[in-house]
């Protein structure tokens, strides 16, 4: 598992909003840029956050990478601690 | 000759601008009333420019290139790059000749950092100056110390980044009044299943050493006392640069709350000459 590769792709949506569009229209295409085994981009077109988490992608670049891909703060930390957090102020899609 | 005249560390959590009501509301007045009390202070001082210590949040900064400590000299910096924080995007000006003597004087004491001309701002910058500056018309220069990618800077090299700041300021021909900014902390964890739990025994323990000028207890925190504050909490590190710079000024803590759906224990604290 590379944590690296997962990560910067993670960074890169993050920081170039164009690249989440790119994603979202031609997956196939994006992922071909990274180094990312078939499982890896797997995880990436399943928005697998439990894979990545577990890959040691950095848990806040991770955090805010998947709410530019769609996953809001409450339903990451669900997934990633296997509960649902009370009483956060996360903000949810906007 | 220039002069700090005025300094402070404010907690930036996202929720305090971008979800105001989430937080219980004799809590949150407290905090807001902290900080509008620093507002004042910031007013009274009049500064010319803003060195604002913060930390990237894996926005700017990749592990492809991770500097330990980055001073922004650009003209400009713009955001925030988080459309939740309840704020619009605006550009905000820099300070590139004073940032270049910051730059230049921490090189030559042999604290080597980098530099950025373009340096994106987010919660962790725009959340205090929302407060301290609200028209955001004061200049700004932006120093982001790496306090989230292991391994850190230890905590004496964020010491020495505000004793050089001090140096730099005093020695400027132009005299420029100075305001120096730490934001961040206190406790938190980000990211992580423990996200929403605030340390208020370590947070208290830091204001008091604060409040009391104990630098060097703090200094000696160790990377596991720190953690157990939660991986957000070495964001001091940002405050202890502020610490660096005013060793002999007059500290007050103006608020603290432990606010729990902005998952931060949440304090403002003032430095005056």
């Amino acid at each position: 598992m590379s944590r690296y590769e997962l990560g910067k792709l993670m960074f890169e949506v993050t920081r170039f909003p164009r690249l989440e569009e790119e994603f979202e229209r031609d997956s196939d295409g994006v992922l071909q840029r990274y180094d990312l085994t078939a499982e890896e981009k797997d995880a990436l077109l399943n928005k697998d956050v439990r894979y990545m988490y577990d890959a040691g992608v950095h848990p806040l670049l991770l955090m805010m990478g998947s709410r530019v891909m769609g996953i809001d703060m409450r339903e990451y930390l669900g997934v990633i601690s296997g509960k649902s957090p009370q009483g956060l102020a996360l903000p949810n899609e906007n | 000759m220039g002069e700090i005249v005025i300094a402070a560390g404010a907690s930036h959590a996202p929720g305090i601008t971008g979800m105001r009501e989430a937080a219980d509301p004799e809590q949150s007045s407290r905090f807001y009333a902290g900080m509008e009390r620093m507002r004042q202070a910031f007013a009274k001082a009049r500064p010319d420019v803003i060195v604002e210590i913060s930390n990237d949040h894996l926005f700017n900064f990749y592990l492809n290139n991770m500097p330990a400590i980055c001073i922004g000299t650009g003209q400009k910096h713009t955001g925030p790059y988080e459309p939740w924080i309840g704020m619009d995007q605006r550009t905000l000006t820099g300070h590139p000749d004073l940032a270049r003597d910051l730059l230049v004087a921490a090189l030559d004491e042999g604290l080597p950092l980098s530099f950025s001309e373009e340096l994106y701002f987010g919660h962790a910058e725009l959340v205090p100056l929302h407060f301290l500056t609200p028209k955001m018309d004061i200049p700004v220069i932006p120093i982001m110390i790496n306090d989230f990618v292991n391994p850190l800077p230890p905590l004496r090299a964020a010491y020495r980044l505000g004793q050089v700041i001090r140096q730099v300021v005093e020695g400027r021909p132009k005299g420029e009044r100075v305001a120096v900014v730490g934001t961040g902390g206190l406790s938190h964890w980000v990211g992580v299943p423990e996200m929403g739990k605030v340390n208020s025994n370590f947070d208290q323990r830091f204001l008091d050493e604060l409040e009391h000028a104990h630098a060097s207890g703090i200094l000696e925190y160790t990377q596991n006392e720190i953690d157990a504050a939660g991986n957000g909490a070495h964001e001091i590190r940002n405050w202890i640069g502020v610490m660096g710079a005013m060793p002999e000024a007059r500290v007050e803590v103006l608020t603290y709350e432990a606010i729990v759906p902005w998952v931060t224990g949440c304090a403002g604290v003032v430095w005056e000459p």
